[in-house]
């Protein structure tokens, strides 16, 4: 009885896979949209990945009356790895993993209460920080087969690993053969571990102008806020 | 970080900026505006095989495209540039290296029409080698030349004999102590070579790939032969390379002119430039330079037989340049034992939908490499194949024109009249031009149109013996004869076949063919 009930399985398997077997079909292509897909994809892909350079600056916000920066001197360079994933013809999302070295170089002036009342040769601070940012990206004109012209704008956050304070005075007066003293304290209790802020980019090809706003204070336990605002010229490493 | 190491990083930063800037040079074509003041003797500039086949064809010794640049312009652009690579006849063109402010004082320049990069990146058509050597592949070396019927040319002791075939390729190392190859050098049969990206005769080293595409179009050890024109002549130009992969298209176009002077007939290039610089949009026949110059050769009586590139289960999926020339052979691949698209093959159309592949060959063959017999995969082999077929097509009828040379083997080929994009018309049969019919019967199937149903009824229900025999391939076009979409369907034991009539829209039609026969229905014959 039981290998009737077998053969009888084995009899519906054969009888219901014979019109499949009669008709295989062993290629089919569709060209309709062969090339309309591919507008996804050109020489300027390889480029969606690649290293970058850049060179910012901090921007002094007079309003601040505890802390001033001098100009020019705070600055950052940075540096990472950038990607992007296309959505659109016109629409990429894209993200990068940096790392930034940044100094505020804080103006000496009768007045400033950071980090304290005391007037210095020079005075900053530093941090070491690695990151990420997430980005969408909008792309104008044609690409063409380069990057083309863009508009990105994100959010980043970073995790300080290491903060400096560098204050460097000349004490002729104590020491005649140190004109200089340059006192670096490091690992600072003062200062936060992480930062995070939005920014913007417009680029063309490999250049772009980049600038953010900080949104995390970089300083503990403080009402004194170091100027959110930064410029960054960027170079990206592709050709 | 320090002072003085944020200063060296900022110097780092400034010198990148000036060097990417300013002072970067990049290849470009300097396209001229005229040809004003030169002059041109036919019979001192071309060999006699390029004035014979001038003759025998029909196309005039004198044409303006072949008249030398003027030599005052090349002397100004060769005085403003830092390098020139080649000056080209048909492009009426320099290619020369150049910074943008070069560029910006050439522009300048009457005689100068335009400028035009030279883009960065090619892409040679080229699979990874297998060493073995076992059973299974002596079936494949079997089947190479079998499947078009290679060995009627043989019997018929047609061999390519007097036909000059010049290939470009990337190297041909070890060519004189292959023993496949020890016809050809005993025979002197090399005619001349020359490395293009080296500037010297010697083409004998570098990458094997070329030394493998020769075997396929020659090669022979003893009586089995790796290829069908065991008695051609060859002009081996080294057109691609490793590292200067930014001017490898004027290379070719260099070699092309090249091949012209010294009086080739057939081209073989198993190469092919695809997304470095292209979009698919791009596979036009118009946009590379490399296409530009495969027509004008075509038009000069050359016939250009290129791989179509080995991007088929690949994103790029579509034909690489020059294979989308008009006027060329564009070749595909497919597997010997099933004679079914080989799905590394690049597919077509054109981006202007021309029909390519225009034929097939087998993509797996035996071929040599540097030390040994080896089994090859690609389009690249396929070519070469083809290029061999044509040789002996050419001996055979050698008043014919290279556009009736393809013409002929598109007919002669299996699935002719019937095409699609992965297939062309099918595997070339050397029996076609020795006047055998095709030998599968006409009138395989009927048709029959039952409750607004479409169904083909088959004669030979019991007959599906050979491979392809029980292949039933099928494409949907429309008014402009633009191929939809198509598909094979392999039967088995069945007598009859249902169409798929939710396929076929007003104007449009389906083209079904099996076993030799194509038969059109339309929508209206419902």
């Amino acid at each position: 009885m039981k290998s009737i009930k077998h053969i009888s399985i084995v009899l519906a398997v054969m009888l219901f896979s014979a019109p499949i077997r009669a008709q295989k079909i062993v290629i089919n292509e569709k060209t309709g949209s062969l090339f309309e897909q591919k507008n996804d994809f050109g020489p300027a892909q390889k480029r969606f990945k690649h290293l970058y350079l850049g060179y910012g600056l901090m921007l002094d916000n007079p309003n601040f009356q505890n802390i001033r920066l001098e100009a020019w001197r705070s600055n950052s360079i940075t540096t990472g790895w950038r990607t992007q994933y296309k959505i659109w013809k016109f629409y990429s999302l894209g993200t990068d993993l940096f790392y930034n070295y940044s100094d505020f170089a804080i103006k000496q002036y009768d007045g400033k209460t950071f980090p304290d009342l005391e007037i210095h040769q020079k005075e900053k601070l530093s941090f070491h920080n690695a990151g990420t940012e997430i980005y969408q990206r909008i792309t104008f004109f044609k690409r063409g087969k380069l990057m083309g012209t863009f508009l990105d704008a994100g959010i980043y956050g970073s995790y300080v690993f290491l903060s400096k304070y560098t204050e460097k005075d000349k004490f002729d007066e104590y020491n005649n053969n140190a004109k200089i003293r340059v006192i670096t304290y490091r690992r600072l209790n003062y200062t936060e571990n992480y930062q995070y802020g939005v920014h913007a980019r417009l680029g063309f090809n490999k250049w772009a102008i980049a600038s953010g706003y900080r949104l995390s204070n970089l300083l503990k336990n403080t009402n004194v806020c170091l100027p959110p605002i930064w410029f960054e010229l960027q170079l990206g490493l592709h050709k | 970080m320090n002072c003085t190491q944020k200063c060296y990083f900022s110097l780092l930063f400034i010198t990148l900026l000036f060097s990417e800037s300013i002072f970067s040079q990049e290849w470009n074509w300097i396209y001229y505006a005229d040809k004003t003041g030169s002059s041109f003797n036919p019979t001192e500039y071309f060999d006699i095989k390029a004035i014979e086949r001038r003759i025998n064809t029909g196309i005039s010794l004198i044409d303006s495209s072949d008249f030398p640049i003027n030599e005052q312009y090349i002397k100004i652009i060769t005085e403003n540039t830092d390098s020139s690579l080649y000056h080209s006849r048909w492009l009426n063109a320099s290619a020369v290296l150049i910074t943008k402010a070069q560029a910006d004082y050439l522009k300048t320049l009457p005689f100068v029409k335009k400028i035009a990069p030279i883009a960065v990146f090619a892409n040679p058509c080229q699979n990874e080698y297998d060493t073995t050597l076992s059973a299974i592949d002596k079936s494949i070396l079997n089947k190479q030349l079998n499947n078009m019927e290679g060995s009627i040319f043989s019997s018929g002791q047609i061999c390519g004999t007097g036909i000059r075939i010049a290939i470009f390729d990337t190297g041909f190392p070890f060519l004189n102590d292959i023993p496949v190859f020890e016809h050809l050098v005993k025979n002197k049969r090399i005619i001349k070579t020359y490395d293009f990206a080296k500037n010297k005769e010697l083409v004998y080293d570098f990458n094997p790939h070329g030394t493998s595409v020769l075997s396929c179009i020659t090669g022979k050890i003893g009586s089995i032969r790796l290829g069908l024109a065991t008695d051609a002549e060859f002009l081996l130009a080294r057109t691609e390379t490793n590292r200067e992969i930014a001017q490898e298209e004027v290379y070719w176009v260099a070699a092309l002119e090249w091949a012209d002077k010294n009086g080739a007939q057939i081209v073989n290039s198993s190469l092919g430039y695809t997304y470095h610089r292209y979009f698919p949009e791009e596979m036009d026949g118009k946009t590379s330079v490399v296409a530009q110059a495969a027509q004008i050769a075509a038009r000069k009586g050359i016939l250009i037989v290129n791989s179509m590139g080995n991007d088929g289960n690949n994103e790029w999926k579509v034909l690489a340049t020059p294979a989308d020339a008009d006027s060329i052979l564009s070749v595909g691949a497919v597997e010997a034992a099933s004679m079914l698209h080989s799905n590394f093959s690049s597919f077509g159309p054109t981006a202007d939908f021309r029909l390519k592949p225009n034929i097939v060959a087998n993509g797996k063959v035996v071929a040599a490499g540097t030390k040994s017999l080896q089994t090859l995969s690609g389009t690249s082999f396929a070519a070469p194949l083809i290029t061999g077929f044509a040789a002996c097509v050419w001996q055979l009828f050698p008043h014919y024109s290279n556009m009736d040379i393809i013409n002929e083997i598109q007919k002669s080929a299996s699935l002719y009249p019937y095409f699609d994009y992965a297939h062309g018309y099918g595997i070339p049969k050397a029996g076609y031009f020795f006047g055998e019919k095709n030998p599968h019967p006409k009138e395989s199937f009927q048709i029959e149109i039952q409750d607004q149903k479409i169904y083909l009824i088959f004669s030979s229900t019991q007959n599906f013996k050979g491979i392809g025999s029980n292949y039933l391939y099928f494409h949907l076009a429309d008014e402009n004869n633009k191929i939809i979409e198509y598909w094979v369907v392999e039967l088995e034991n069945t007598s009859q076949y249902q169409l798929p009539i939710e396929k076929i829209d007003d104007n449009q039609n389906i083209r079904v063919f099996f076993r030799g026969t194509m038969k059109t229905i339309n929508k209206i014959d419902l």
